[in-house]
């Protein structure tokens, strides 16, 4: 029995219309699931549609053509089990941190003492402490995208989507972030079971993915995929690393790709995911024939 | 322990909130009288320095009424319009007409029907006074708190989405505060838009019967008219006095609380803590007030100490679920169905009696009213290129330098603030005395209320060139005359034209006062349509008036259309600095 995804998308294409009246296909026959206790990485060039396809995911944006599932089931609106991390970390200027955070938990309709417990086991896993109220401007941004992690987990939802949160942060400071949010995630003390990266960086997709998915332009669609079973913690100066990035470089600058697409040799799942994951809805195989 | 002694320089700080206090329960219960009083259309205006506090709390309590309704009508209206593409579709090319409606289109009908419906009592002139306030505070509202809302950043919108918020909820956490700076600006416009036409709104005449309401306004009508050159200076200088308290009062505070809603900073712009404040915070009274209250509060919650559950009770409005109700359900479309009825027989009628006056309307009349448009036209045009000459320049000047922006921002503020039309009778003499034929100096006092639209947006505009941009000019080492073509004058233009816009609107609804007008006791007037609506109003021509409004209304919405839409697509899309 393979084990259900959390968020599956089949055949999902996207057509944006612009102005002009002209149609732009932004995403074209994308099959991609997301199963528990992975961390997968979308990785591809601007305007590969990764955004949108995050979008999609969460139920921000409609499909124009084929199904999304939640837990096995189709699924419309907005998403109620993923949280969102943006890349313009979207805080509200008019409030405090700690309000920030409190903000999505309004809906629960749960009362001062509970949002302060909920906020306060949030902001002391993304190191905030001694800041909750202080204004987003008043924060560096590696600070203001801990306060975008704090607002995520502290939804608890089952999936967190990350909209390539550190690209706009300094190198250091996104090389810290990573390695927390991948800590977080194997602790094991949030909500989240399975982690979707949106990124255009290798190495950030090398670090932190069990697998990465690369995308490819005009229109957006998933080129292949690759299984990244290199240990946690990952060691980005190692050999086996940089193999890993090499790998992904040139599935990612290969200009053509067959239609169906070789698997690479010598790639394979993490033996304890053997027969867990299905593929039947990649155009692509992981497994050599 | 250590006590800590806090030291309140009490004394002052309580008379002052006590004085305040006095004045508004004296304000109040004297206003409720007035409104109770037997019916008396022009009461006997005292044009004694004694008399001016009462009037200046009058004309303060009429725009702040005005003001309130027009807020209410602000949120509701505008956040409609902002939701439902459906009232979109009406509401707004609604208000587009009604904006360019000057106050003495309303007038009469106003006037005429509440006085109707209260016979007895000033309660109908009153209210007709109020909502001819109103109809010059209100619109411009409405479309800015609109455009608020419907400008969001995605992410915003997508964060609310994701979390779930419920509408009530994201209108206050997350729309209002988005569009607060941007409303209690407008606000500001707005409330000083309303005394505008504060003379008309309290003194004018409907055919043969004069109407008076104890006020300013009427203060200064009466002085205006009995060419009473120091009770004209105690006037302007009340409504001065009455702008600047208000300032301090209202909108200083409002303005600093305001602050942290802002979404960018802007250097110069950060606000000094008001006076008002101040006082406030140093008030023994006000201190001891508040501690009895928070010690309530304290007690309370260690009296009702029990254990809480952890969920607590939806409030009351989230289940009416009024605001899922607005969106999409059978009563929404119901509700709808029944306003668009409603509107839509509200026009045919209006729209067939106007066709009644507008078709009995004279060959001789229409012409007058063609030759007026056109002079009235040249008059706002002149006004707008000779507003801008000055005030382009000084606004940039002022507006790239953080220091000057301070010293300057709240001088203007309360300059802009004052209602030109108060100004009219010394503006005029001084015009008359130079030379200057009326027909052109009434297009100078155009210019003396419009003016102001064009230096605020500017300012706005060159508050916000980027400090790179500017850095950038110096390294090259660019002269000042190429820095102001290349750098200043095509940042700011996209908000110049929004100037242009506003102004234009306001100049037109100025030539109603500006080309009819009393001056030392005698009736001034020059041909413009601006002063056949003034003279149909006043002689109760309703054909003339009709025809008058339809035609001004006609040329403010085609020229809105036809050439400000045009250079404001210009100005969004070459020169928005976007990055």
């Amino acid at each position: 029995m393979p084990e259900a995804s959390l968020i599956e998308l089949k055949k999902v294409s996207k057509t944006f219309t612009l102005e002009s009246g002209n149609q732009i296909r932004v995403l074209e026959n994308i099959n991609l699931a997301l199963y528990p206790g992975e961390i997968v990485a979308l990785l591809g060039p601007s305007g590969s549609g990764k955004s949108t396809c995050l979008r999609i995911m969460a139920g921000l944006i409609e499909k124009t053509a084929g199904e999304v599932f939640v837990n096995g089931k189709p699924s419309q609106g907005a998403n109620q089990n993923v949280s969102v991390v943006f890349q313009s970390f979207a805080l509200f200027p008019w409030e405090t941190v700690f309000e920030n955070i409190a903000l999505a938990l309004e809906p629960l309709n749960l009362t001062p003492e509970e949002v302060k417990k909920r906020v306060k086991k949030v902001i002391d896993m993304v190191g905030l402490e001694g800041f909750e109220e202080a204004y987003p401007r008043e924060l560096s941004g590696g600070m203001k995208q801990r306060v975008g992690i704090a607002r995520a987990l502290v939804m608890e939802r089952s999936v967190l989507l990350l909209d390539e949160p550190f690209s706009a942060l300094d190198i250091l400071t996104a090389d810290s972030l990573r390695n927390e949010i991948v800590e977080i995630f194997q602790s094991q003390q949030t909500a989240t079971r399975a982690v979707l990266l949106v990124t255009h960086n290798i190495q950030e997709a090398v670090y932190m993915a069990h697998r990465i998915l690369v995308m490819g332009v005009n229109p957006g669609h998933i080129r292949g995929q690759v299984i990244n079973d290199l240990p946690y913690p990952r060691n980005d100066s190692s050999p086996a690393f940089s193999q890993m990035v090499d790998r992904v470089h040139s599935l990612v600058t290969e200009t053509l790709m067959p239609d169906v697409p070789q698997a690479e040799p010598g790639l394979e799942l993490p033996k304890q995911r053997l027969g867990k994951l299905r593929f039947k809805f990649f155009p692509m195989s992981p497994f050599p024939k | 322990m250590q006590k800590v002694q806090i030291k309140y320089r009490s004394l002052p700080s309580d008379i002052l909130v006590l004085a305040l206090l006095g004045a508004i329960v004296y304000a109040l219960i004297a206003f409720g009288q007035e409104w109770k009083s037997a019916f008396n259309p022009s009461v006997e205006i005292d044009l004694s320095i004694s008399a001016i506090p009462k009037y200046a709390l009058f004309s303060a309590l009429r725009g702040l009424s005005a003001f309130l309704i027009s807020l209410l009508f602000t949120f509701v209206v505008g956040y409609w319009a902002a939701k439902s593409t459906r009232a979109e579709k009406i509401i707004i090319p609604l208000l587009d007409i009604l904006q360019s409606i000057p106050v003495l289109g309303f007038l009469p009908g106003l006037v005429l029907a509440l006085v109707a419906i209260f016979p007895t009592t000033n309660v109908g002139l009153e209210l007709a006074s109020i909502i001819m306030i109103f109809t010059g505070q209100v619109w411009n509202m409405t479309f800015g708190f609109y455009a608020s809302i419907k400008s969001i950043p995605n992410d915003f919108e997508e964060v609310s989405r994701l979390v779930g918020l419920n509408p009530w909820t994201k209108l206050w956490k997350v729309e209002v505060p988005f569009a607060m700076t941007n409303l209690i600006w407008n606000c500001l416009m707005s409330l000083s838009g309303g005394w505008f036409f504060l003379i008309v709104c309290e003194a004018f005449t409907l055919g043969d019967q004069n109407y008076r309401l104890p006020g300013l306004g009427a203060y200064m009508a009466l002085a205006i008219q009995n060419n009473d050159l120091s009770s004209i200076l105690l006037g302007i200088g009340s409504m001065a006095g009455l702008i600047i308290v208000m300032d301090m009062l209202i909108w200083r505070p409002v303005l600093a609380w305001a602050h942290q809603f802002r979404l960018e900073d802007i250097p110069g712009l950060t606000p000094s803590e008001p006076l008002m404040n101040n006082l406030l915070r140093e008030s023994a009274i006000l201190n001891w007030f508040t501690l009895y209250l928070r010690r309530r509060a304290l007690r309370q919650k260690f009296i009702e100490a029990e254990p809480v559950p952890s969920v607590r009770k939806s409030p009351w409005y989230l289940k009416i679920n009024f605001f899922r109700f607005l969106h999409n359900s059978f009563f929404s479309r119901l509700v709808y169905g029944v306003l668009v009825l409603f509107l839509g027989l509200l026009m045919v009628l209006g729209a067939s009696r106007l066709v009644g006056h507008l078709v009995s309307v004279s060959a001789e009349d229409w012409k007058s009213v063609v030759e007026g448009t056109f002079y009235t036209l040249l008059r706002v045009f002149g006004a707008i290129v000779l507003g801008s000459l000055w005030t382009v320049p000084t606004a940039i000047w002022i507006g790239t330098n953080g220091k000057r922006l301070r010293i300057a921002q709240p001088i203007i503020q309360i300059l802009a603030s004052f209602p030109a039309p108060m100004l009219y009778p010394l503006a005029l003499g001084f015009f008359l005395w130079t030379q200057i034929p009326f027909s052109i100096a009434s297009m100078l006092l155009m210019l003396l209320g419009s003016q102001w639209y064009i230096l605020f947006n500017v300012l706005a505009g060159a508050m916000r060139i980027p400090q790179e941009l500017d850095d950038n000019m110096k390294v090259i080492g660019s002269s000042r005359a190429k820095k102001w073509l290349k750098l200043y004058l095509p940042s700011v233009f996209p908000s110049l034209v929004s100037g242009w816009v506003t102004a234009a609107g306001g100049a037109w609804n100025a030539s109603i006062v500006a080309e009819y007008l009393f001056y030392e006791g005698k009736l001034m007037s020059t041909p413009g349509l601006g002063s056949l609506i003034s003279q149909a109003a006043f002689t109760k021509n309703f054909t003339l008036l009709a025809a008058s409004l339809t035609v001004m209304v006609g040329a403010v919405v085609v020229l809105n259309r036809a050439l400000w839409a045009k250079v404001y697509h210009l100005a969004q899309t070459r020169y928005r600095l976007d990055f």
